[in-house]
């Protein structure tokens, strides 16, 4: 459905987009991560057609929405700016989009997403009058208004209360499981994304890191991991310290208290065990460390910026 | 041309309900109008329909021009500003039917404006004079007519810079391309006023100019570019 292949785009001297090549197919929640300045949105505007690649492809069921209508018309699009008019009202800004999109039914169903987003009563206010949250709200409803069959979302809950968060995340979910909407969720929020996204793909410096499922990049993050939890926490960085000189550990994070150690191999961590008990360290519990997208991406983005 | 018309619909409705555009575009009307129309009255040694015929042949124009530089920024520039129109760009309307769209929108509300300012002018000139003092045809054709190809060709040329260039290149555009206009009617205007006769050939001549511009402009229209448009947001 969405096919981008050896993508690139420069900016004079400047490569933006690198040879990016993925693919997300039909249904699927796909989270598209980078630290800023990574070129995640030029890859959203070169997908939208809103740039030209430099070389390279990016087709949207075969076809290239710069060139045509009838792709852009199935594509929802909410971008870091809302895209809604601040002195038109709430009706009249989805009116319009409505209109652009040849909504069939545009009244009722305008009244349906503003009913579902909370917005109903607000539905004459002046966009210009919302608080920010509620304009992201918008924004999604916006999006969908024209039912599409893939969305664009670029930080789609950023500036919502936690209320409004999980709202989109179910919305999002529900989208994708109930109505086979495909989604493409450009975030910097590691949760959401880890929440709601079957695949991930990191790009930094314009170029795709990794790109696969999370369950896959949870398992092949090279080495195995425990999880050691201290019965004091006030001194996780004490142990992290000890099993960071320690033989057989490759990496230490700490995370809410615990530590999850990447280990060269499996069996240092009786070892390890001993060692802190020995320090009178008292762990409460040891379990197979399952490393966070966090923790993945954070690898990633600090191994390529030590490389570079 | 239904994009077209739901662009037009929505720029000039939120023209004709921004208090602040009426506010000044009524101000400038009727400042104007009554500018002229004293210049008029102190000048009788040309017959009514002569002075109030170069009259509105230029006032009409000036003002025109004037509104349509204004609002033309409030309709193409601050959707840049706003970052509006980058999710604008990814609805399936032609960036022809945007353009379009929106320089029909500011062309009839400036032209509206002028020609209110126009028929303002004629009635206090009637009610200072004492007598109903009406334009000829060749001023009413010219007024109801060419005075929209005109405020088009500027507000058509000035949108499709600000679609494509970034902020400072537009300020400099605008100012170079408004002034020179600007100031070129108003002193015509103000000098030839009761002097000049508006004929069928003077009207003639502005029509087919604003059309070939019209027609350049239209043709042009298929190089705006979405990526232009993107890396030129402010």
């Amino acid at each position: 459905m969405l096919e981008v292949t050896q993508l690139t785009k420069r900016f004079g001297r400047q490569k933006a987009v690198d040879n990016a090549t993925f693919k997300v197919d039909e249904g699927e929640v796909f989270g598209y991560l980078g630290p800023n300045g990574s070129g995640k949105t030029t890859t959203m505007r070169l997908i939208l057609g809103l740039l030209r690649p430099t070389s390279g492809d990016a087709l949207l069921w075969g076809g290239r929405a710069s060139e045509m209508p009838d792709i852009r018309r199935r594509v929802g699009v909410l971008l870091e700016a809302d895209g809604l008019y601040p002195r038109l009202s709430a009706y009249e800004n989805l009116d319009y989009f409505g209109r652009l999109y040849r909504v069939p039914g545009l009244d009722g169903r305008i009244d349906r997403l503003l009913e579902f987003a909370g917005l109903a009563e607000r539905r004459n206010d002046r966009v210009g009058t919302f608080s920010r949250g509620m304009r992201r709200k918008l924004g999604l409803i916006r999006a969908l208004l024209h039912s599409p069959d893939l969305l664009m979302l670029d930080e789609p809950s950023a500036g919502l209360d936690p209320e409004a968060q999980k709202m989109v995340r179910d919305l999002i979910v529900t989208l994708s499981s109930e109505s086979n909407i495909t989604v493409f969720l450009n975030s910097h929020d590691l949760d959401e994304v880890q929440r709601i996204c079957g695949r991930v793909a990191i790009i930094q410096a314009g170029r795709i890191r990794v790109c696969d499922t999370l369950k896959a990049l949870q398992s092949s993050s090279g080495s195995p991991a425990v999880e050691f939890v201290l019965s004091d926490a006030s001194r996780v960085e004490e142990a992290a310290r000890l099993l960071r000189a320690s033989e057989g550990v490759r990496e230490v994070h700490s995370r809410n208290g615990s530590l999850l150690v990447d280990l060269a191999r499996e069996s240092a961590s009786p070892v390890l065990l001993a060692l802190l008990e020995e320090r009178g360290m008292r762990v409460e519990e040891l379990k197979r460390g399952k490393r966070s997208l966090e923790d993945i991406y954070l690898d990633i983005v600090h191994r390529e910026d030590s490389n570079e | 041309m239904s994009e077209a018309r739901t662009v037009f619909r929505k720029e000039l409705r939120e023209l004709a309900f921004s208090r602040g555009t009426v506010a000044s575009g009524v101000l400038f009307a009727v400042v104007f109008g009554a500018m002229y129309s004293l210049r008029i009255t102190s000048n009788m040694a040309a017959t009514l329909d002569v002075s109030l015929g170069s009259l509105l042949f230029f006032l009409t124009t000036l003002l025109g021009v004037f509104m349509g530089y204004s609002f033309t920024a409030q309709v193409f520039l601050r959707e840049k500003t706003d970052g509006v129109v980058e999710t604008l760009l990814c609805s399936p309307a032609s960036l022809r039917g945007l353009w379009l769209g929106k320089t029909l929108a500011v062309t009839v509300f400036a032209h509206v404006l002028a020609a209110a300012s126009g028929v303002l002018t004629a009635l206090v000139t009637s009610a200072r004079l004492g007598t109903v003092a009406v334009p000829n045809v060749s001023v009413i054709a010219y007024l109801a007519c060419v005075v929209p190809l005109v405020i088009a060709c500027l507000v058509g040329a000035l949108g499709f810079a600000q679609l494509l260039l970034g902020m400072k290149e537009n300020r400099v555009i605008g100012l170079a391309l408004f002034i020179p206009i600007f100031a070129g009617l108003y002193g015509l205007g103000y000098s030839s006023t009761g002097t000049f006769v508006v004929t069928w050939v003077h009207v003639g001549l502005v029509a087919l100019g604003a059309a070939i511009v019209l027609a350049v402009l239209a043709w042009a229209s298929r190089f705006l570019d979405r990526e232009r448009i993107v890396t030129t947001l402010p």
